[in-house]
């Protein structure tokens, strides 16, 4: 028998005689299921691990039956968690099953399941007056939609906390001014939510349930569970853009930009500050914010009163980057496998320096090896199709992807005509001709993962790399990008460590990300009335994911903009970062894993009272001389490439400092190889908390031109 | 093959093996990066088969109905390149099926 694996409430109401458990259990604020026959029977919380006779949720639950259980819910994850209730006798039967691993009073998971919200600090800011709770703020989302007719999106007259709600999939109105699917304002959503007169209909609602968990966690009010479910910004408004969701998709990267300049306008027209969230992504890049996305998401993120939030992504446990080195005249490989079961088609970005002439070749499970004519070379493309029916296109034509002055080579592997793309481990061939730098990455595009994930490939366990796997758009330079922790036991990880899935940076530029971590694992909030989800209490659910984490930053910054509504996105993130705990695992932070740290609310909210950022103005170029003024004094520094693109998102290939404190400074950059540079500025304040702003000439950088020698 | 052409540079290899493999009748979603950020480039765009859908800076999205003005897009100078519409995923975790 294992009583570490029992709540030791339980173990004392276990030691108490059955006459006197249902007084005990009400005393030590336990939560009696019922009694019977004397029998007092307890709300649990079980996680069972996956085993042989419990590796499905069905088995689970039958099993559990059988030892006594009565199952509400099974929430499947690397474990089970299960809710349901037991009769107290029955727990030392449950004791002797290894395969149970915690049993816990529910009593303590339904004060855990506002764990999240205590962690990160936001409640005394919601319930201690002067409160902060999101008021003239709006929360944008991006998502799969939202169940508008939840209590916690609406007012406590019934009528509708959403100003906007752009359905991307509904049939267009004539006349409207989205560019396709509807919109509905506030206006026709109190219709839809009226009980007098009879209220007009509208067709939406959220059947993936994901959009409704997410709005609920940034901004939910949590009215009905009297608050006990309440988001981080209860008494913020919300934009919703439903995205038009195919296939286990949510979204494409042209409808998010739609969606976030939709949001953006309507919070201009509103005036009105906005945090917009972003709980989804792809793989499908150079992880430098190199995208037309990102960049479109970076021009929005220079607006003040603008902040965008996107989730780190789930990347890590999935074996999606590979990079290596190759050196002049040498050829190295790396392996990925695809399982029994691919019927998708297999997507993987290679991205390389254009100074160097890498060729690619693909060798199939079992093929041969790709011969000297096999190489794709930059500027380049081969279609062939394997011995196995499978199609193999390299597609190296890209050479200056995004004005980066990368080689972005895409290899596409098909089915072709066969079932299914082969089994096994294939080979991706990296030959250097020409090498200047040598250094390249690979990514698997993500695919819609059923089944345990059984139909995406994968890189070996000995070829992946698992730093660089931040989901894009959340690799952009400006925005937010929020990885995950444990506040909750669901999963293998400690609590509060970093989740194991939590994708990781930095950039392939070296940039860090995430910029922070937020709980993310079994997080309960809003249940859309319309999704399959199993009910973790009325009305709400439990997901995990860096899609959890993401709107609890979301709902932060919405409380930040409300103390100033002008902060810009990077202010924002400053603030953030600046009040960002790092205690326990976090202890390594800052870093590529954690960002900052822990998200830490109140402390973020105090320091948007008295930060003061500085402003640099009259910047001039003379000759090869840089000079700038500040409105406080500051240190400075000058950060510059060559290539633009490549500064523009962080890239930078050297640096020089003006480290004495002042208002004007001056920066001279003769002594650098002739070249023509773009430069950025940034002034650091030097009180004790170091504040700086980054001037860019928004976004075109000031060029600084040194000449050769006479 | 669309990689060929001189246009064929600024667009993105999924563009290009959309392009190879015939669109879709419905046309498709794109991205557009232009050289500048300008009306006038929005109004070209109009005029080469582009439905705008919106503009946030330098970048344009929007839907293309057939191939034939996926390549009078990609020819205009003020475009820098041409990217198809990728899909999204949510970022809930799923369990990998082969946990590390």
């Amino acid at each position: 028998m294992s009583d570490g694996k029992l709540d030791p409430r339980l173990r004392f109401l276990q030691e108490e005689s059955a006459a006197e458990r249902a007084e005990l259990a009400e005393s030590i604020r336990l939560r009696p299921a019922g009694r019977a026959r004397g029998v007092v029977s307890i709300e649990v919380l079980l996680r069972c691990r996956k085993a042989p006779g419990t590796k499905v949720a069905r088995s689970v639950e039958r099993k559990l039956e059988a030892l006594g259980v009565t199952v509400l819910s099974v929430v499947e994850g690397p474990a089970f968690v299960v809710s349901g209730s037991v009769p107290v006798d029955q727990l030392d039967v449950l004791l002797e099953e290894d395969w149970i691993e915690v049993i816990e009073a529910s009593k303590q998971l339904f004060s855990e399941l506002d764990l999240s919200g205590a962690d990160v600090g936001v409640r005394p800011l919601q319930t201690v007056v002067p409160t902060v709770r999101g008021r003239n703020v709006l929360v944008g989302v991006i998502d799969g939609g939202i169940d508008f007719r939840h209590a916690d999106f609406r007012l406590p007259d019934g009528t509708s906390r959403i100003r906007f709600l752009w359905d991307q999939s509904a049939a267009s109105v004539a006349g409207g001014r989205v560019p396709f699917g509807r919109e509905h304002t506030k206006a026709d959503l109190d219709a839809a939510l009226r009980t007098v007169p009879p209220p007009v209909p509208i067709q939406h609602d959220d059947p993936g349930g994901h959009g409704t968990h997410v709005a609920g966690i940034a901004a939910g009010n949590g009215r009905r569970s009297n608050g006990q479910f309440m988001g981080m910004a209860p008494d913020a408004e919300l934009v919703i853009v439903a995205a038009r969701s195919d296939a286990g998709t949510l979204g494409e990267s042209t409808s998010a930009v739609a969606a976030c300049r939709y949001i953006v306008d309507r919070a201009q027209e509103l005036g009105r500050p906005i945090a917009i969230n972003m709980s989804l992504g792809n793989n499908g890049g150079g992880h430098s914010g190199e995208m037309p996305l990102e960049t479109a998401m970076d021009n929005l993120a220079r607006l003040p009163g603008v902040v965008l939030v996107k989730s780190a992504g789930n990347e890590q446990t999935w074996r999606i980057h590979a990079s290596g080195t190759v050196a002049q005249g040498q050829t190295v490989r790396r392996q990925f496998e695809s399982s029994g079961n691919n019927t998708q088609q297999d997507v993987l970005e290679v991205w390389f320096d254009a100074a160097d002439r890498i060729g690619i070749a693909v060798q199939a499970p079992g093929g041969p090896a790709p011969g000297v004519n096999d190489f794709v070379l930059p500027g380049n493309m081969n279609t062939f199709q394997t011995s196995s029916d499978n199609r193999v296109r390299i597609d190296a034509t890209t050479v200056d992807a995004g004005g980066t002055g990368d080689v972005r080579a895409v290899v596409f592997i098909g089915r072709g005509t066969a079932p299914r793309i082969q089994p096994g481990r294939w080979s991706l061939h990296f030959r250097g001709d020409q090498i200047t730098d040598g250094g390249f990455h690979v990514w698997i595009e993500r695919t819609a993962r059923g089944g345990g994930g059984v139909e995406q490939s994968r890189f070996t366990t000995v070829d992946n790399d698992p730093t660089c796997t931040i989901s894009i758009p959340g690799t952009a330079r400006w925005i937010l990008t929020v990885g995950s922790y444990v506040t909750r036991f669901d999963n293998d990880a400690a609590l509060g460590g970093l989740s194991r899935f939590s994708s990781r940076g930095p950039t392939r530029y070296g940039l860090r990300k995430p910029e922070l971590a937020a709980p993310g694992e079994a997080i309960v909030s809003v249940l859309s009335s319309a999704s399959q989800d199993e009910p973790f209490v009325q009305g709400y659910t439990l997901m995990p994911g860096t899609s959890m984490a993401a709107p609890h930053v979301t709902g932060a910054a919405a409380l930040v903009l409300e103390i100033n509504p002008q902060f810009t996105c990077d202010q924002v993130k400053q603030v953030l970062a600046q009040a960002a705990r790092r205690d326990g695992a976090a202890a390594t932070a800052p870093d590529d894993n954690w960002g900052s740290g822990r998200l830490t609310v109140q402390r973020a909210v105090e320091l948007a009272r008295t930060v003061q950022f500085p402003v640099v103005s009259n910047v001039t170029v003379t000759g090869a001389k840089l000079a700038w003024e500040t409105d406080t004094p500051t240190t400075g520094a000058v950060r510059f490439n060559p290539q633009q693109r490549r500064m523009a998102l962080g890239r930078t290939v050297g640096s020089q400092a003006s480290l004495t404190p002042g208002v004007q400074h001056e920066i001279d950059l003769a002594g650098l190889p002739p070249a023509t540079y773009h430069c950025e500025i940034i002034a650091f304040t030097t009180g004790l908390e170091e504040w700086q702003t980054v001037e860019d000439n928004e976004g075109q950088h000031f060029t600084v031109t040194v000449p050769p020698p006479l | 093959m669309s990689g060929g052409n001189s246009w064929g540079q600024k667009l993105d290899p999924y563009s290009r093996l959309q392009l190879d493999d015939g669109l879709p009748a419905a046309g498709v979603d794109v991205t557009v990066r232009l050289d500048i950020s300008d009306a006038e480039a929005a109004r070209e765009l109009e005029q080469a088969g582009l439905k705008v859908h919106a503009q946030v800076g330098d970048i344009i999205v929007g839907h293309v109905a057939n191939s034939t003005d996926l390549g009078h897009i990609a020819e205009l100078a003020c475009v820098q390149e041409v990217q198809l519409a990728r899909p999204f995923y949510e970022d809930r975790n799923a369990p990998s099926g082969q946990e590390d």
